[in-house]
């Protein structure tokens, strides 16, 4: 379970490269508006369909608008916590039954927590969806969170969070910068929660969870593939449209304070090679500005610097003047909370940190100063467009684009509208972003400084057992 | 660099069959033999090349040399005189919006492009590629910063524990076999320019080469562009790749040996496992199905209930087989924090036990098999999937209707042959149990 759990969680809020996330917003408006259905059930769940006849292959999900910016001090990890224990039984099913209803019929199903969401989904046969609705209806009103099997499932938590951050210096790093850049915003926690609260943590703050934030009007579902949306509503009124509504608790803003001033830190972590990350604290899609161009201008910039191998930052920092070894640049496109604009590299051999930093000022001082060409500004649309095409060749990709942007509160309806406003991005535009947010009053860097792992006595090598051919 | 290998050649396990995946197969005026499925409804094209051109005989003193010559290819050709940088080469695809990569594995060099199907954009994808292909000059200082940035990553990776692992354990399995090696900071170093003009030019050629192609796209017109794109490489090949036979554990001699490496890391890292079949071998369905039940059938798998489920032990354990041309291993794994290692070994060395001793019950038997055949259509729902299949079949040489008839393959697969098949490929006493990060 949560295969994607920091996947999702990254891609949303940090390493998400801009464009790329706008990829499976469908190319003409026309066409998709003709295969989008949605429905709203009398419980307040809304149904979102997507027609794609392609093979007989349904991608099922339901999501839950909570995630780890929903938890309060004390309780981090909650979220992806009870994520798990969705999978170990319900009222009418035994622990581990779903999963193993869903293999019977030869479906793949999974789940995965982010900063803004909860999603489970199954990807099947046609023939099978209502069975998944069933199985998904019952553990949404009928969840039992046994304590014994939240004891065991807890160790296989921390055990997740060992493999994916406490031995990954490059996550490590990620993690205390957020908990940097963020003073107040929940986004500042970890999704996977910090170890303490997760060694604290009762099988009563996982039931709490599921009681305040699982309910059909909390919940989007979204279905992709060969199905007929009439079909669909039916089904889902059959099967989600009993379970009653709740209240649904208040969600404070915690909207974070200005930032007043640059904020360094340094993290030491087993690694060879040392890392440095500028994150800015910039503006995102708000669902009620769709078109403010700030945010695409902002895509478009991260695109040119990284958006191909000869883009700017790759092409300048590790070919030209082999400073870097490797760069990034992503941009938090839309999100539920405050997003970030970065910039990582990891220096060339030999290469000091502080001309890798004063290089990057330049390209971007170059960027503000002189604008960015029309051939980069074309070759940005371009990919753009034919990644609208590629992105049709899965539709659970199709499943994932139009749920992510709904937990943020972007309807799909909307999403040709912001394709078409990122191609109206102009190199003035860029020029007023670079300018007015990647400043450093908003800005945190943070440094890897890599630590020798102890090293062991050599002359222990096994005979191979190949040996005994 | 075997890892690459091992995942690719696993999807084919994973492959399953549909009308819709009809492979048209033919031999190109090139001699290149070509696997082509039309599939018209999004106007995209995918095309898969692949050479006999892996590491497998890589000199000792330069292991890399096959993956730092694939890697090269597209930084900068010669093209009527002129050169093509790779920085012309890089902003040409993005203005295309195509992708093109290449990659080596043991056995493979593969090439991909991927393109909108539009005709413009087609013909100047494939003239892209052919102008890559012409003539890679492998300059001598863009060689030096590929080799910086290998070096750097091997550094780093070499920190890890899963490195540590996968390089120890490919030690373990194959023994003297070049699949056993791995690249070091001095290998790649010893790499020259020339080295990388003589690997291209001895390797890369029409004859023997696998073409799959899937996509908005035809016969006759794969042909044509096949024929402006295969003009740019020779005929046959001045060398044939040599790849010894991978040879099972000798049977006599029960080792049943753990290495333990130490970490610092907080979880302990462990692979178990020994060589077991080709993907030719008869015993491949009955693997496949029976490795379902023991650990690769994710969340209902023997080796999650008991190591995940009723204790805890870990996030993420599994098992598989990656047959290939070659034998490839069966491999079982985890990771846990390091004072359960011990447990750890010992509950998985217990669950693969009982499975070879014991099979699977009735009920799991059944349950395997409807998983496998009606999750069927999932394996191929996308041009994506169907480019690994077909390409893998063809890598293989496997039957064309290889597809059509896996369902059926599926369920003929008996509790008998299960058992007889683990029994006779496997043994827990035998199996190789490396730990990294041992407690």
């Amino acid at each position: 379970m949560s295969i994607l759990t920091t996947l999702a969680g990254r891609a949303l809020t940090f390493f998400g490269a801009a464009i790329i996330s706008f990829g499976g917003y469908a190319q003409n408006a026309p066409q998709k508006t003709q295969n989008t259905h949605e429905f709203q059930l009398s419980n307040g769940m809304k149904i979102i369909v997507r027609q794609d006849h392609r093979a007989p292959t349904v991608a099922h999900m339901v999501w839950y608008r909570a995630g780890s910016i929903d938890e309060v001090n004390g309780k981090t990890g909650v979220a992806h916590v009870l994520e798990h224990m969705m999978f170990k039984g319900t009222k009418n099913l035994k622990p581990g039954e779903f999963s193993k209803k869903v293999a019977a019929v030869g479906g793949r199903d999974n789940a995965f927590t982010g900063k803004d969401y909860t999603a489970y989904f199954q990807q099947i046969e046609k023939s099978h969806l209502p069975a998944m609705m069933a199985l998904e209806a019952e553990r949404m009103q009928n969840l039992r969170i046994d304590k014994e099997e939240f004891a065991k499932e807890i160790q296989v938590v921390m055990e997740e969070r060992r493999l994916r951050t406490d031995d990954q210096s490059k996550a490590i790093v990620y993690e205390q910068l957020m908990a940097t850049a963020f003073t107040n915003s929940p986004y500042r926690n970890p999704i996977i929660g910090w170890m303490d609260d997760l060694k604290n943590m009762t099988y009563l703050d996982a039931l709490e969870w599921y009681q305040d934030w699982y309910a059909p009007n909390n919940a989007v579902l979204v279905v992709t593939g060969d199905v007929m949306p009439g079909d669909v509503k039916a089904l889902a009124e059959k099967y989600y449209g009993p379970i009653p509504a709740k209240k649904i608790k208040e969600r404070k803003p915690q909207i974070e304070i200005p930032q007043i001033g640059t904020k360094r830190i340094v993290v030491k972590a087993p690694a060879e090679n040392p890392d440095i990350t500028f994150a800015w604290k910039v503006p995102k899609i708000e669902p009620n500005d769709l078109n403010a161009i700030d945010p695409y201008a902002l895509s478009v910039l991260s695109a040119i610097l990284d958006g191909h191998s000869n883009s700017r930052l790759n092409r300048q920092l590790v070919k030209d003047q082999r400073l870097a070894d490797g760069v990034d640049a992503s941009y938090g496109m839309s999100g539920r909370g405050p997003q970030l604009f970065s910039i990582s590299a990891s220096p060339a051999k030999g290469k000091s940190l502080t001309v890798i930093e004063e290089n990057i000022r330049k390209i971007l001082a170059d960027i503000k100063t002189k604008g960015v060409t029309n051939t980069e500004l074309d070759r940005v649309k371009s990919q753009l467009i034919s990644s609208q095409i590629y992105k049709r060749d899965s539709i659970f990709a199709q499943a994932m684009e139009v749920g992510i942007a709904e937990m943020n509160g972007i309807s799909w309806k909307y999403l040709d509208d912001m394709l078409l406003n990122v191609q109206k991005v102009q190199s003035e535009d860029i020029q007023r972003v670079v300018g007015k947010y990647l400043i450093d009053d908003s800005l945190t860097v943070a440094v890897l400084d890599p630590q020798a792992i102890q090293k062991k006595p050599a002359g222990t090598q096994a005979k191979p057992a190949g040996m005994r051919h | 660099m075997k890892n690459l290998l091992v995942i690719i050649v696993f999807g084919l396990g994973a492959a399953v069959a549909q009308a819709s995946a009809k492979i048209n197969h033919w031999v190109h005026s090139s001699g290149a033999l070509v696997y082509l499925v039309e599939a018209r409804t999004i106007p995209m094209i995918d095309l898969q090349i692949d050479w006999h051109a892996g590491s497998v005989n890589d000199p000792k003193d330069q292991l890399g040399l096959a993956g730092m010559t694939a890697g090269m290819i597209d930084k900068g050709s010669m093209f009527n005189g002129r050169l093509i940088s790779e920085a012309e080469v890089s902003d040409r695809l993005a203005d295309l919006g195509a992708g093109l990569s290449f990659s080596a594995g043991a056995e493979r060099a593969s090439m991909r492009l991927r393109t909108l199907s539009d005709e413009k954009k087609k013909l100047a994808a494939i003239d892209l590629a052919s102008t890559v292909l012409k003539a890679p000059v492998f300059d001598s200082k863009i060689l030096k910063r590929e080799q910086e940035r290998t070096v750097s990553a091997i550094k780093e990776a070499d920190l890890k524990p899963e490195t540590k692992l996968s390089k120890e354990f490919d030690r373990q399995m194959y023994g003297e076999h070049p699949f056993a090696n791995s690249p070091t900071i001095k290998t790649i170093q010893a790499i020259k320019s020339e080295d990388l003009k003589r690997f291209y030019a001895s390797r890369y050629a029409a004859k023997g080469s696998k073409i799959t192609v899937v996509g908005d796209i035809g016969r006759t017109e794969v042909d044509q562009l096949l024929d402006r794109l295969m003009a740019s490489i020779p005929k046959e090949a001045k060398e044939q790749q040599q790849v010894p036979d991978v040879l099972r554990f000798d049977k006599s001699k029960a080792s049943n040996s753990i290495i333990k490496i130490p970490h610092d890391a907080q979880q302990a890292h462990i692979s178990m496992g020994m060589p077991a079949i080709a993907r030719k071998d008869p015993d491949y369905f009955p693997m496949l199905v029976g490795n379902y039940i023991l650990g690769g059938g994710g969340f209902v798998s023997r080796l999650v209930k008991e190591v995940r489920e009723k204790r805890g032990l870990a996030y993420s354990v599994f098992s598989y087989i990656a047959p290939g041309r070659q034998i490839g291993p069966y491999v079982a794994g985890m990771q846990t924090q390091k004072a359960q290692a011990d447990l750890a070994v010992d509950v998985m060395k217990k669950t693969i036990g009982d499975f070879i001793a014991n099979g699977p019950t009735d009920e799991e038997l059944q349950a395997a098999k409807n998983n496998l055949v009606n999750g069927f259509p999932l394996r191929i729902d996308s041009n994506r999937k169907i480019l690994d299949n077909v390409s893998s079949i063809a890598w293989n040489d496997l039957p064309l209707d290889t597809l059509d008839q896996w369902t059926n393959q599926l369920r003929k697969v008996t509790k008998d042959q299960v058992v007889a098949a683990f029994k006779k490929n496997l043994d827990v006493n035998q199996m190789v149990t490396v730990v990294v990060g041992a407690p």
